[in-house]
Parts: structure tokens; C-alpha cells; sequence
């Protein structure tokens, strides 16, 4: 029977008393110096917003009890053998499970609002680098802008929340403002260290120039894969 | 848990982060991916289509914990 998989615990870890995807029994797998959690899976990926929500209510339970590396949503493996063989395949299991011990995920979205302020702009080129005017100018002038946007952008808000976190992720966004793709950031942060980097958000994101946006705490999405080679 | 939109996200900036972790975060436990890059978008579009207006998604669970 086919295993739909929530995470990875401790081994003999406490199963939440919930129901799983599709209204599953849940079960462990124990392998050794870790276990993890499933269940029976549905016939296909379930896409409804509740199927999600169920699956995080259990990644959320494990969380509430002790480290749990979270397992991307429609983790499915044919049976309890190929679990067992996963959970001892090499990779260091252990030491990414003790990573996330007492921490969790914060997600973080940031742009420019409206455009980059002149303070944070870098300096003009110097005169007379060239001749050329027009589109094909303006254009590689615009990519440029709105590189060093990303850059600059990652120094004011990454920067800070990147020196709180245990550790942190950054994906530069598109664009110089926010008519574009954001910048994400993911930040892996002791329990007791959350209420500071709510703090730092807050105060980036009452400046008038940027738009920020923090949600969590989340399971550690984002920091769960396991270092190794299988 | 409580997840509360900063007062400055849009409605739907919970569940996007939801999305991103659920279906682009966690362990990937084999190789190869379990969920193809077809099947995350039409999970995508299908969620975008059920959102309406989400100030604080509630995820119930078996002990209120009211923080993680």
C-alpha cells in the first residue's frame, strides 16, 4: 500500500492524535536513529485546500512535539520497506533533524515600494563610458536598475534577519518595485529568538520606501533536507 | 496555529507561503520528484481559484497551543 509521508521525527516520537490526508490513520515508520510518520495515501495527489491543511495540521502537530523535518506535500513511497530504506540511505538524517531542534520557519516577502530611494541607489556611471543612446542603452540600463535593486534590497532587509537566524534562504525577486516578483526569504530561527525577528519585520515594514511581509512560524519547510549522499 | 497576514500583505499572502512551503519546501525523499512541475501548477491554479479573502488562516488543532 501505497505511503503518503508527513516528516521525519525522532524515533518513537508520540503520533499527534489527528486525522491524516483523506482522513488517514496515522502511523509510524521507525528506521533505526529516526522514524517517520504516514499514512495510508489517496489514489492520487489530492489538490483541494483542505487536503493542504490537513497535511499541515499534522506537520504542525509533530512540530508542537518535538524536531520534525517536514516532507514537501504528495511525498508518497510504495511501502514501509522503501520508507525504512530512505530513513537509512546514507544520508545525515540525525544531524538535520537535531538542526531544527527548537526552531521554526519564518517566511519573509520583500520589494521596493514604489522606487528604489535615492539613498540606496549606487552611483551613476561615470560620463563618457559611452556613445551609445537608445533602447538597446536604455534597456541594459533598466536591467541594471533593477539588479542593483535586488542587491541593495538584500543588504536592507536579508542582512539583519539573516544575522538573528540559525540559518536563512534568499531568493532575489524581479524587478526595482513592487509591481514585480518579491523578494523571499526563509529564516530558520530558535523558538525564543521569533518575537525579535516579528520585531525587525515590523520596523522594516513601516518604512514608508519598503513593503515587507512576514508570515509563521512555519514547520521547517525550508530547512529539512538532509545533508549527504544517499 | 494562527497565521496573521502582516497588516501591510494582501489578503492571500498566508496561503501563497503555505503553497511555497508545502509544495516547494520539505524533504524530497527519493531523486526524483515526487510531484511534477504539472501537477504543482494545477495545485497552484486550483488554490488560486478558491481564495477569496483571507485575513487569518486558522489551522485547528488537537491542543490549542496559542503559540508554536
Amino acid at each position: 500500500m501505497t505511503l503518503w509521508v508527513y516528516g521525519v521525527v525522532e524515533p518513537g516520537s508520540q503520533l499527534p492524535d489527528l486525522p491524516g490526508v483523506a482522513d488517514a490513520t496515522l502511523r509510524r515508520v521507525d528506521a533505526g536513529e529516526v522514524s517517520a510518520v504516514v499514512c495510508d495515501a489517496p489514489e492520487d495527489v489530492p489538490a483541494e485546500l483542505a487536503d493542504l491543511l490537513a497535511h499541515e495540521r499534522v506537520v504542525e502537530a509533530l512540530l508542537a512535539a518535538g524536531p520534525v523535518l517536514p516532507a514537501r506535500y504528495g511525498s508518497r513511497l510504495p511501502d514501509e520497506a522503501a520508507v525504512v530504506r530512505v530513513l537509512t540511505d546514507g544520508r545525515h538524517w540525525p544531524s538535520a533533524l537535531e538542526q531544527v531542534r527548537g526552531r521554526v520557519e519564518l517566511a519573509v516577502r520583500a520589494a521596493w515600494r514604489g522606487a528604489v530611494p535615492a539613498t540606496e541607489r549606487t552611483q551613476e556611471p561615470a560620463a563618457g563610458t559611452g556613445t551609445a543612446t537608445g533602447p538597446g542603452r536604455a534597456f541594459l540600463e533598466r536591467l541594471a536598475a533593477r539588479s542593483d535593486a535586488q542587491v541593495r534590497l538584500r543588504e536592507r532587509v536579508h542582512a539583519p534577519l539573516a544575522e538573528v537566524a540559525a540559518d536563512a534562504v534568499w531568493r532575489d525577486g524581479r524587478g526595482a518595485d513592487e509591481s514585480d516578483e518579491p523578494a523571499r526569504g526563509s529564516y530558520l530561527v530558535d523558538r525564543g529568538k521569533v518575537a525579535r525577528m516579528q520585531e525587525l519585520c515590523s520596523s522594516l515594514a513601516e518604512e514608508p520606501g519598503l513593503s515587507v511581509t512576514c508570515t509563521g512560524p512555519w514547520p521547517p519547510y525550508s530547512f529539512s533536507s538532509p545533508g549527504g549522499a544517499p | 496555529m494562527r497565521i496573521d497576514r502582516d497588516t501591510a500583505a494582501p489578503g492571500d499572502v498566508a496561503l501563497v507561503d503555505l503553497l511555497d512551503r508545502l509544495l516547494a519546501g520539505g524533504v524530497v525523499l527519493m531523486g526524483d520528484v515526487v510531484i511534477s512541475l504539472a501537477d504543482v501548477d494545477l495545485i497552484r491554479v486550483h488554490l488560486s481559484a478558491l481564495i477569496s479573502s483571507v485575513d487569518t488562516l486558522e489551522i485547528p488543532s488537537s491542543k490549542d497551543s496559542g503559540s508554536a
